[in-house]
Formats: C-alpha cells, structure tokens, sequence
C-alpha cells in the first residue's frame, strides 16, 4: 500500500486553557497518511481504543477465545508466509471494525496547504500482531493497535501537508 | 476533549511573512504579520530552508502550515517531503512535523 506519509507518531494539540468555562471547540491535530489509489485517509484515534476487544469482536480469521485448530494453522502459515521481519518471529493479521459511537460525535477535517475539507469516517482497521508459543503448537497474541480511516469530499493536493482536525468547522477568506 | 455546538471558522491569511534561519545549532524561525512579529528558536533538526507557508485561521487560533525542501544532501535523513505546522501565539509554537519519503 503507498502511503504518503512515514511517521506513525501521535501528536495532539488544544487551544483551550484548563478552565472550567465557557466550553469552545478546540482544535486537535495528528499526522495523517493518505492513499492515493482509494483516497483514503488514515490517522491515529484522537480517542481511547480497546482494539483487543475490537478484535474479539471483529477478527473473522481467528477466534482469540477459543480459536478452532484450522485457525491457527492458519496463522502459522501466515506467519511462515509473511513474517513481519527476517527471524519470521512476528506476523500480522488485521480486522476492520466500525467507527465507535464516540468518534462520530466529532467533527473530522484533513487541512490540506491552504484547505479544509470535511471528512467522513469510514471505519476502523485494526491489527493484531502476534507469535507462536515456545511449543509453536499455539497462537500467542502480542500488541493490538490500529487507525482511523475516513475520506474527504475530493482528494488531497498531490504533495500538500496532512493534518487531520477534529473541531466543527467553516471555511472564509481574509 | 472539549466539543462545542458553535462553528470554527477556517480563514486562509495574506500580507504575511514566514522565513527561516540555521544559527549554530539552533533553526530560528520568525512569522511577520500587521507589523507583529512572532519567533521560535529550536534545536537544530534541518528544518530551515521554506519551500511554501501557508497561514490561516481556526477560529480565533492562527496557523502556518510550513513546507520545507527536501533533504538532497541526506544530512538529515534524506526525507523527500518536510512539513511543520505552527501555532501563532503569544509565541510562535511548533504544534507538529511530519517528514516522508525519507532514506532512514
């Protein structure tokens, strides 16, 4: 998958001082990854996210309660397949889920040079990276983590800085 | 996270000026605007040599979304896409970068 941006780094940002009123909106940014194939956008939550539980939920590969035997030689084969580095240690899997209700409460916008477009969420793309047991007879689950993916109104400028807000927004001009 | 019904308004800015600077071991910037003058000094992480800036408005808060040019010497990583973005306060304030493209 191409991906515009490298860093996977969470940055945040608020305008409002700590004070207990008048509430305003209050502008937070993070990095932002675009794929130029689906124009798809791509950020860390701005959220707490239990992907763990997500994937409990959403992991169609692979039950991480009672996983069937066929799953897990699934994943072995994935793992033998496509290791995640040379020691073929490590491998992952990854699951989409809906966006949670919490997230749709905001406003999401991709500033863009001189832009601000609307984004619309789309769903959540967990992973879910994992190894064997010591007997390589089971699949041990490792980290869970994941991104936002949502997509503006009309793509990006080819070589424009992004940077996803969550704020209510409206556009003018000085 | 503090959510509000009321809109931020997003205003693209002009008659202002954004330049960069290395001195010693420090990238010095300074934003220009109504005869105002805002300036940040940072430790030094090859980020002086502005291709574009771009200022605007989120409501009352003001911005410059920074592009850098591209590291062609790889002394700093060789990234091919450099941005930063700054929040105009009672100071000039680095709020995020993000680099791509990169060797390392």
């Amino acid at each position: 998958m191409l991906l515009r941006t490298a860093w996977s780094l969470l940055y945040f940002f608020s305008l409002l001082p700590q004070t207990a009123a008048p509430v305003r909106p209050s502008p937070e940014f993070h990095d932002a990854d675009t794929d130029p194939k689906t124009g798809e956008v791509r950020f860390d939550p701005f959220q707490t996210v239990d992907w763990q539980q997500l994937a409990q939920r959403d992991l169609k590969d692979f039950n991480l309660r009672r996983p069937t035997p066929e799953q897990v030689a699934g994943l072995k084969k994935h793992l033998r397949d496509q290791p995640l580095e040379e020691s073929g240690t490590f491998a992952e899997i990854q699951f989409a889920s809906p966006p949670e209700t919490g997230m749709t409460r905001g406003f999401y916008y991709l500033l863009s040079g001189a832009d601000l477009q609307p984004l619309q969420l789309l769903r959540l793309d967990g992973t879910m990276r994992y190894t064997l047991s010591a007997q390589k007879t089971a699949i041990v689950p490792g980290v869970f983590f994941g991104k936002i993916v949502a997509k503006p109104a009309a793509p990006p400028a080819e070589d424009a800085p992004l940077w996803s807000s969550r704020a209510p927004a409206s556009s003018s001009r000085s | 996270m503090v959510f509000s019904g009321s809109s931020l308004v997003f205003t693209v800015l002009s008659g202002s000026s954004f330049s960069a600077q290395k001195v010693g071991k420090q990238d010095f910037y300074e934003y220009v605007r109504d005869r105002k003058r805002w300036s940040l000094s940072v430790p030094d992480e090859g980020l002086f040599e502005v291709l574009s800036s771009s200022p605007f408005k989120l409501g009352q808060s003001e911005f410059i979304n920074v592009e850098w040019k591209p590291d062609t010497e790889n002394q700093y990583g060789g990234c091919e896409r450099q941005f930063s973005l700054f929040a105009v306060e009672q100071e000039l304030r680095l709020v995020v970068s993000s680099r791509s493209g990169c060797d390392v």
